[in-house]
This record gives structure tokens, C-alpha cells and sequence, in this order.
């Protein structure tokens, strides 16, 4: 059985290879002859018709890419990136070297120029320069991305000559500047020639900025000059609680400045220094912020603010104008620091019939005036006061006796009338500027019981010479001071002036 | 292998059919130069 089916196999094997040999035979005889034409095209026509059905059959069949069998990769292009970061002078520049005498124009635009010697010589020694920082040269663009530069000179600190240095060495984008570490800011620096730490510029901050689109830095403000603007210095205590910060307006102005002086006279005298016109940032500090004087404190900085010949708060001259409010003149918080050390010696000194023959107060403020009055003492010669026994030897003795005496056992609840004679006890004459302002504060203090107003606020009632509620004429500058400063006495006029109602 | 012939022939020549017919296809194509896919055989 097996035989059988072996010899049936065997016998169509052989004949189907015979008819191959066949077929073979057949094709090549019919190529030879005319019939070759048409056998051919019959091969071809059967080759269209199997790709046809194979096409239905199989539709997926031949729509993959043929794969090529080799790719040419370009080479990389390094370019003159890499070539440039080991040698000193690049030896394929971007367009537009910049150099000394050329400041306009955008690095990295425009044709091609070639650089003089003498730009090649600043280029050679720059680049030495940076490579004896022992920084590291930052990486480098052959061109500008997009061909397009960045505005370099849009970063803080960066002038217009430092950006087209910088394309010069291949910097075009904030991107760049952004990624350097300190070591290539140190490198970019010396390049450069800034001279400054390296930690103060801020390149990569302000790159980084606006290489996100986000709002650039700062700039850090730069310290004025000495001896220019007080404002920076005086103006945190100002800002603070300073609510008579106004413009400027004319009259205002014009007291303002005309009450600079007074206001700093107290300051020394509280030390005891007779020098005229104490620094700024000495009457800042000298006069700490009490609770009750607010405005005061709000007026002091300002007048240590006119020592840099600029009015700052000219409003709070203005509002001591006026009765109402609770401005204090700008001379209150010298003033308390003055009392501080003035009030104790005073007490005693003078005998108490002094005391006594006080006038009466005129306004609301009853005590505050009187301690006003007590001011008159010193006056004397352009203002006299209404207790009228008061003169110029009077106050200069109680002058004596004030800076004389040491300060001892004094409180701040004694009788009014002590205190006042203590606050009266340094020249009048002297302060004048200060003595018409107070006295808005001891208006301002009448709406208290005058022992009150007294033990808060006596210090400033001492202050008091209210030229606004006073008759004209009459405004009885104060003075706590030691009579360093001897006020212009056509200022004092013309303040009377502008503050009699 | 005469009883072969003698009750298979028509198969037989069905397959000598089949060989003349392959033959002359492969020969054919062979001769117009187009080259044979892959998975088609051929050589």
C-alpha cells in the first residue's frame, strides 16, 4: 500500500516536472519566432491581471515606503561654535563685528564688516582679559537663531557697546545670557571690563526675565550722593505715618522752608551740641514716635528732609494754620526730645509766684496757653508776651539756669505750671518759627482737661507761641532750646504774617 | 508503475499540464526581466 502510493507520487512528480521542462521549452521556442512579440505581451497582460487580484485580495500589499537601502546624514555642523571655544580670537565672525568708534546699529545685523586693526586689538585684548579672569567662555552661536537677534541692551546693566560686544562673541539671545553660570558671568564681565563684583550684576536675572516673557527686574536704586536728597534716609519715618505729605503749593512752601531751621535747633539743644543744622538722619533718630504727637512725628522727618534743600512736607505747616485740625507744627517731636532733658531742671528754678503770674490762657486750651505764655518769657524783644514782667534778662536767666541745671526728680504728672516754666526756660527769641506752630497743638489739646493736656502733653504746650490765635504781633516764640540758632527775624515777620487769621 | 498510468492517467496529465503551464510562466517572466517578488518563489 505504501509502495503504491509512493510509485503514484512519484509518477505525477515526474510528470509535472516534465511539463515544466515542457513549458520551459515551449516559451523559448515561441521567443524565437514572430509569436514572441505576442507571448510577451501575454506575460505581461497576466502580470497586470495578478497584480490586479492581488491588489483586491490584498490592498495592505505594496503601501509600506520602500526603504532605501543607504541615507545620507549630513555632517554635523558644529560650525564655528566649538572652533571658537578653544582660541581666542574667533576665527569666523558674525556679521557686524562691532567696534569702538561704530556705537549704532544692532549686533549681529547687517553685512559683513571688516574690523580695523584697532578693533582687532581691543577684540585680542579683551579676549586676553577674559581668559586671565578664570572664568569659562560661555557657549556661543555661530549666528543669531532665525537670524534674528535679541535687543542685549534691554537687560539691566547692559549698555549698547556691551551688546554688540557681546554678539561679537556669539551672544545673541536672552536664552544665552540666562544659562551662564557665574564662572561665564566672570568670564563676560572681564570681557567686558566691568569692574564690578560679579554678584552685582544682575544679567542673568534680568535675561532670565525677559527671556520668559516675564516683567524684568528692578533696577536697584543707586545711593544718592552724600549731603544731596534726605529723602531716602528720612522717608520711612515719613511714609509711615506721615498723612500731611501734600503737594507742594506756593505760601505752604515757602513756611515750610522758612521752619526748616526751628526745627532742628531742638535736636541739638537736647544734646547739648551747640552746632547749627544736625544731619538728617540725627533728627530722625533723636526724635522717637510718642503716641500722642503723631502728626509731630509725621512733621519732624520732614523738616530734616529740608535740610537737603528740598521742602518735602509743606502741608503740615499749612494745617498747623489751622486751629481744628491736630497737626503739629514740625518742630513738636524735636521739641519732645528737647522736654525730655529740659522739663527736670526746670522745676525748681524758677521761684512759683513766676509761675503765678502766668496769664491766662486766651483760647479753649487753657493750660497749653499758659504754658504758651510762659514761653513769652523769653521773647521779649519782637514779641512780648501778656504777662508783660517777662523779658529778655528774665529769659535769658531761665536760660542759664536750664542748661545749667542737671535733671533730676522730675516727673511727668508735675504741676502744670513747673512744667511750663520749664518748657520757657531756654531764649525765645531764638525759636520763633517753633513758637507760632505749637500753639495750634495746644488748641488741639483743649478739647482735654488742662492737668491732662499738661501731663501728655506739656512738652508741646510748652511749644505753644500761637501766632494764628494770637493778636497780631503778639506770637510768642517758644524756645526749648540752647540758642545755637538765632532764627532770621524777617522769617519769624513773615511767618507772623502769613499765620495771623 | 503500469497500473499507475493505467488508472491515474488523467491526473497525470493533468499534472504535465500544470508543469507545461508553469514552465512556460516562469520562463516568460524570466525572459521580460521582471524580477520576482519576494514570497512569489522564482528565482
Amino acid at each position: 500500500m505504501i509502495r503504491h502510493a509512493a510509485e503514484l507520487w512519484l509518477g505525477f512528480a515526474l510528470v509535472f516536472l516534465t511539463g515544466c521542462l515542457i513549458g520551459s521549452l515551449i516559451e523559448r521556442t515561441i521567443a524565437q519566432t514572430r509569436a514572441g512579440r505576442l507571448q510577451r505581451r501575454c506575460v505581461l497582460g497576466l502580470l497586470r491581471i495578478g497584480r490586479g487580484i492581488l491588489w483586491r485580495l490584498f490592498p495592505w500589499r505594496g503601501q509600506a515606503p520602500e526603504v532605501p537601502v543607504s541615507v545620507a546624514i549630513p555632517a554635523p555642523a558644529y560650525g564655528t561654535a566649538v572652533n571658537q571655544i578653544g582660541g581666542l580670537v574667533p576665527h569666523d565672525l558674525p556679521p557686524g563685528p562691532p567696534s569702538d568708534e561704530e556705537e549704532e546699529g544692532e549686533p549681529g545685523v547687517g553685512p559683513p564688516r571688516r574690523p580695523s586693526a584697532a578693533t582687532e586689538r581691543r577684540r585680542a585684548e579683551s579676549l586676553a582679559r577674559a581668559e586671565a579672569s578664570g572664568g569659562h567662555r560661555p557657549m556661543a552661536l555661530a549666528a543669531p537663531r532665525g537670524g534674528k537677534a535679541d535687543a542685549l541692551i534691554a537687560i539691566d546693566g547692559v549698555s549698547r557697546r556691551e551688546a554688540r560686544w557681546l554678539g561679537e562673541i556669539g551672544i545673541y539671545h536672552y536664552g544665552q545670557i540666562a544659562a551662564w553660570t557665574p564662572v561665564e558671568l566672570t568670564w563676560v564681565a572681564a570681557y567686558l571690563g566691568r569692574t564690578e563684583p560679579v554678584d552685582e550684576l544682575a544679567w542673568v536675572a534680568s535675561a532670565t526675565a525677559l527671556a520668559t516673557g516675564a516683567s524684568p527686574p528692578k533696577r536697584r536704586p543707586k545711593p544718592r550722593p552724600a549731603g544731596g536728597d534726605a529723602r531716602e534716609i528720612v522717608e520711612p519715618l515719613n511714609t509711615e505715618d506721615a498723612p500731611a505729605v501734600a503737594p507742594d503749593d506756593g505760601p505752604a512752601e515757602a513756611r515750610a522752608i522758612d521752619a526748616t531751621p526751628a526745627a532742628m535747633v531742638p535736636l541739638q539743644t537736647t544734646d547739648g551740641s551747640a552746632a547749627v543744622g544736625p544731619p538728617p538722619e540725627r533728627g530722625a533718630s533723636v526724635a522717637p514716635p510718642p503716641p500722642a504727637a503723631e502728626p509731630a512725628e509725621a512733621a519732624a522727618p520732614a523738616d530734616t528732609d529740608d535740610a537737603g534743600l528740598e521742602p518735602r512736607v509743606p502741608a503740615a505747616i499749612p494745617a498747623a494754620a489751622e486751629p481744628d485740625e491736630a497737626a503739629v507744627p514740625p518742630a513738636a517731636a524735636p521739641i519732645e526730645a528737647a522736654t525730655a532733658h529740659a522739663e527736670p531742671p526746670a522745676i525748681g528754678t524758677l521761684p512759683p509766684a513766676e509761675s503765678e503770674a502766668l496769664p491766662p490762657a486766651e483760647s479753649g486750651a487753657a493750660e497749653p496757653e499758659a504754658a504758651a505764655g510762659d514761653t513769652d518769657l523769653g521773647v521779649g524783644d519782637d514779641a512780648p508776651s501778656e504777662s508783660g514782667g517777662a523779658g529778655d534778662a528774665s529769659g535769658e536767666a531761665a536760660a542759664a539756669l536750664f542748661e545749667t541745671a542737671p535733671p533730676e526728680g522730675a516727673t511727668r504728672n508735675d504741676p502744670p505750671a513747673q512744667r511750663s516754666v520749664a518748657l520757657a526756660v531756654p531764649p525765645a527769641s531764638e525759636r520763633p518759627d517753633e513758637a507760632e506752630e505749637a500753639p495750634v497743638r495746644a488748641a488741639s489739646a483743649g478739647d482735654i482737661p488742662a492737668e491732662e493736656a499738661q501731663a501728655t502733653d506739656g512738652r508741646v504746650a510748652g511749644t505753644a507761641g500761637d501766632a494764628a490765635e494770637k493778636p497780631e504781633g503778639e506770637s510768642a516764640p517758644l524756645s526749648s532750646g540752647d540758642g545755637a540758632l538765632v532764627q532770621p527775624e524777617e522769617k519769624t515777620r513773615d511767618r507772623r504774617d502769613e499765620s495771623a487769621p | 508503475m503500469t497500473y499507475v498510468l493505467a488508472f491515474y492517467w488523467p491526473y497525470m496529465a493533468v499534472a504535465l499540464g500544470l508543469g507545461v503551464v508553469i514552465g512556460w510562466w516562469t520562463e516568460g517572466r524570466r525572459e521580460i526581466g521582471e524580477p520576482p517578488k519576494s514570497g512569489e518563489g522564482g528565482s
